[in-house]
């Protein structure tokens, strides 16, 4: 959609576009080469390094699991605090996850201990795999639902004084 | 038809960078008030065309994965040039006929002084009846970086801060409102000194959250659209992640006041008395407390600035904003009648704790930056007698050497600006003859462009003493 004269781009929006393309594009590129994977069991050095960056977002999911439980809270712990909420909601909606908080907790922690893993040349069980497969493709279609929703939308423009 | 789909989403998401590409290098020909604009322009371009290889070597899919995969990601791309394409709007909207020369030279050597290294500043004027801030390079360099394959990093482009300030059209030509930048651009020094993300604040009690969570059960959505009923200690931590996210901003948003008190002195704080005087004053919403706990906070940061100790004028409409601030701050309520109210009653407790931190810290950052007392009351008596004859307030007699004249800093120039407006305004209208309110709004935005003026000419008075 072109931007139109006399209009000004919500900036509030753009920001929340932006969340979504960064996450979107690593859950695209981290279920790319768990495909690959899955056909060949073989990894490249930027198939590693793309597993790497699904490792550190797991990694943020899993700090702010601690921040949320801390007595005293940092305006730098909110955003884990955020992105672990988002990956827990993410997470309930995936295929066979039961759905009590100690559950979802102990399945954050399966997933970054199966990506490291995965980096690491490990063997990874199939049942492993399917679980980090699930819990991308829900990113991944769900970012992208929402950039389509707010790229597509009249919201993205502030109404001319 | 699925291999083909995926195909098409791919030619669709390289013809946008083509488009694009027009779009930039006919920008490039337009005036702009600096050389941030290019740069940033030249910077898009090289995304715009790492995005276009990438999808110009789309492989052949393998698997009924793949194929949605590959699908999936040239709508992402094709989406990712639509973004750029918005933050392009932005340049365009920076052109020199929109931005004054004076204002954009002053705001940049203001920041300057509190950030001394390279970055790019872009002043723009938007619809929206608001000041907005925001970092560009931390968001691009985050998406360009997540892109596998892309063959740019991030580092090799962005080796300085992006920051795009935009203020109302509508008062594009009052510079004295324009004081609020100094907020906006506050957001800045605070983010690459890290103030306000190092302020801790306590947990809200348990019992609380789970009250609200309880009375006020809020929807989640199914990425289809689709509302979907989860387990209650999801519902418990969205509120729990309001309450900090609130608490997170407004100690953010008091931070950022108290840098643009700091860095403008008086005349941030009348700016924004001007900017807040037509909401509600107990009003808080998701990114600011309420006016009046902002103005009760700078009211406080004034005195201990100790601005007023020699300004009658502003020693007296201290102390009535006080009684108004007091009067006016509403008494907390028993039983909250909805989710917004019962989570702003529990950020603004956490809030109120740590406002005195809030101050220090600010306070530490901007020692040897900052406006102050000293300079105002130096500067500001001989100003006065400058402004009152209509003359840009520049210079005022230099005491130590006869018959010289001393320039004054800007941050004087706007604050001597907002004293004769606040307080002398008779003496504004009497020599504009103005009777009516046009009359007088006239004068005003007379008074307005003769600030302008004495920025650019303090500017140019700097350049030839550089030179």
């Amino acid at each position: 959609m072109e931007p139109r004269e006399g209009t000004s781009v919500r900036q509030d929006r753009l920001a929340e576009i932006g969340v979504t393309l960064k996450w979107g594009f690593l859950a695209d590129d981290t279920l790319w080469v768990l495909e690959k994977y899955r056909q060949t069991h073989q990894l490249t050095a930027l198939d590693r390094s793309t597993l790497k960056k699904a490792f550190l977002f797991l990694k943020k999911v899993v700090e702010g699991s601690e921040s949320s439980k801390a007595a005293e809270i940092s305006g730098d712990a909110v955003d884990s605090i955020v992105t672990y909420n988002q990956a827990r909601f993410f997470l309930s909606l995936s295929p066979g996850i039961e759905k009590s908080a100690d559950d979802m907790d102990r399945a954050l922690n399966e997933l970054t201990n199966t990506i490291e893993n995965l980096i690491r040349g490990k063997p990874i069980e199939n049942g492993k795999l399917v679980a980090l497969t699930n819990f991308f493709d829900i990113v991944g279609r769900s970012t992208l639902g929402r950039s389509t929703e707010l790229l597509r939308s009249e919201e993205m423009y502030k109404i001319p004084a | 038809m699925t291999d083909r789909l995926e195909l098409l989403a791919a030619k669709s998401a390289l013809n946008k960078t083509f488009e694009l590409e027009k779009q930039l290098n006919r920008l490039m020909l337009e005036d702009f008030p600096s050389k941030a604009q290019p740069d940033y322009l030249r910077l898009i371009l090289e995304i715009n065309s790492h995005v276009r290889k990438l999808l110009e070597k789309v492989q052949k899919p393998n698997s009924d994965a793949q194929i949605q995969l590959l699908r999936r990601r040239s709508r992402r791309l094709g989406q990712f040039i639509d973004f750029l394409h918005y933050y392009v709007q932005y340049v365009h909207e920076s052109g020199i006929r929109n931005v004054h020369w004076g204002m954009y030279e002053s705001f940049r050597e203001l920041t300057r002084r509190y950030f001394p290294h390279a970055f790019a500043l872009i002043l723009k004027p938007q619809w929206e009846y608001n000041y907005s801030y925001e970092e560009i390079k931390g968001r691009l360099s985050g998406i360009v970086d997540s892109i596998r394959d892309l063959g740019i990093r991030a580092e090799q482009y962005f080796n300085v801060p992006i920051i795009v300030v935009s203020f109302p059209i509508a008062e594009k030509d009052h510079i004295l409102l324009n004081c609020m930048l100094a907020h906006e651009i506050g957001h800045f020094i605070n983010a690459t000194n890290g103030i306000s993300a190092k302020i801790s604040f306590k947990r809200p009690e348990e019992s609380k959250i789970n009250a609200i969570a309880q009375r006020f059960p809020r929807f989640f959505l199914e990425p289809g659209g689709d509302e979907v009923t989860l387990a209650p200690y999801l519902y418990v931590s969205q509120v729990f992640e309001r309450i900090v996210t609130l608490t997170r901003s407004w100690i953010r948003e008091l931070t950022v006041d108290v840098i643009a008190l700091r860095m403008l002195g008086p005349a941030y704080f009348f700016a924004l008395l001007e900017f807040l005087s037509t909401n509600d004053f107990d009003r808080h919403t998701n990114a600011h407390p309420a006016p009046y706990v902002r103005i009760g906070f700078l009211l406080k940061a004034l005195e201990v600035e100790r601005y007023h100790t020699r300004n009658s004028d502003l020693r007296i409409m201290i102390r009535d904003l006080k009684n108004e601030v007091k009067r006016l701050t509403p008494k907390p309520i028993a039983t909250p009648i909805s989710f917004d109210q019962a989570c702003f009653q529990l950020a603004l407790a956490s809030l109120r704790k740590v406002m005195n931190n809030i101050m220090k810290q600010v306070f530490v950052v901007t020692r040897n930056k900052a406006y102050s007392a000293r300079r105002f009351q130096r500067d500001i008596p001989d100003l006065l007698d400058v402004i009152k004859g209509f003359t840009p307030p520049v210079e005022v007699p230099d005491s130590q050497k006869k018959s010289a004249m001393r320039q004054v800093d800007t941050v004087s120039i706007l604050n001597v600006g907002w004293l004769f407006y606040l307080f002398s305004s008779d003496s504004l209208y009497q020599i504009f003859n103005a009777r009516s309110s046009f009359e007088k709004s006239d004068s005003e935005q007379k008074l307005n462009g003769l600030i302008t003026y004495a920025l650019e000419l303090q500017q140019i008075m700097n350049r030839v003493d550089t030179s």
